[in-house]
């Protein structure tokens, strides 16, 4: 399976964060090719500039080794026309651009938002948070 | 080698052909060819040398919104 890592997934997973057995085994195991967005980037960046994410190393220590064999997509018009038009409550930007992408590349968006697992007319695969 | 195709069309490779092997089948008049196929290398992305204590990012969110959207906003 091709799976684009939603921003959490990517960040627990590369620190060593606790996460639910069956999302572990599921990347060790199902996923053939993993894909992240710039975006994600972006927006753990964003937090931690802002004190959001406190405890995190500086991201320019990290960033590209947290990379390294991901295959990088990035929205492309037509994602980025289908993330705004989308009438769906949720207005999580970075979120609504991931499931375009996804969408749009046919990829599994993997994720462990409990607002974004109730959306539909993307593929995508919700795991619990661990805890 | 000959195979025969019973009246489902089944037939039973030689070896070295073994279960769980995926074939490209090409039909060029005549001739069918099978092209067995690889799995394509897996490229796992690592993770830290040095993982974060879980405890630092207790009460920390990771799915909540970077850029929180407008509260009283609808659509137009």
């Amino acid at each position: 399976m091709k799976a684009l890592l939603d921003t959490g997934v990517w960040f627990r997973r590369y620190h060593g964060l606790p996460q639910k057995s069956s999302l572990t085994e599921f990347l060790n195991e199902e996923v053939t090719e993993f894909y992240l967005s710039n975006l994600s980037i972006a927006e753990i960046v964003f937090k931690w500039q802002r004190g959001r994410l406190p405890s995190i190393p500086d991201p320019k220590d990290w960033i590209q080794h947290a990379t390294t064999n991901f295959i990088m997509v990035n929205p492309t018009t037509n994602a980025s026309l289908q993330a705004g038009l989308w009438k769906r409550e949720h207005g999580d930007l970075v979120d609504r651009m991931l499931a375009a992408i996804a969408l749009e590349e046919g990829l599994t968006l993997v994720h462990t938002d409990k607002v974004l697992k109730n959306q539909t007319g993307f593929p995508q695969k919700y795991f619990p948070n661990a805890g | 080698m000959k195979v025969i195709a019973d009246q489902k069309r089944r037939v039973v490779l030689p070896k070295p052909c073994a279960p769980g092997d995926v074939y490209e089948c090409v039909s060029i008049g005549d001739r069918i060819v099978l092209e067995r196929l690889q799995k394509p290398e897996r490229h796992v992305p690592p993770i830290s040398d040095n993982p974060l204590n879980p405890k630092l990012m207790e009460g920390i969110d990771l799915d909540e919104p970077a850029f929180p959207p407008m509260t009283d906003e609808g659509l137009a």
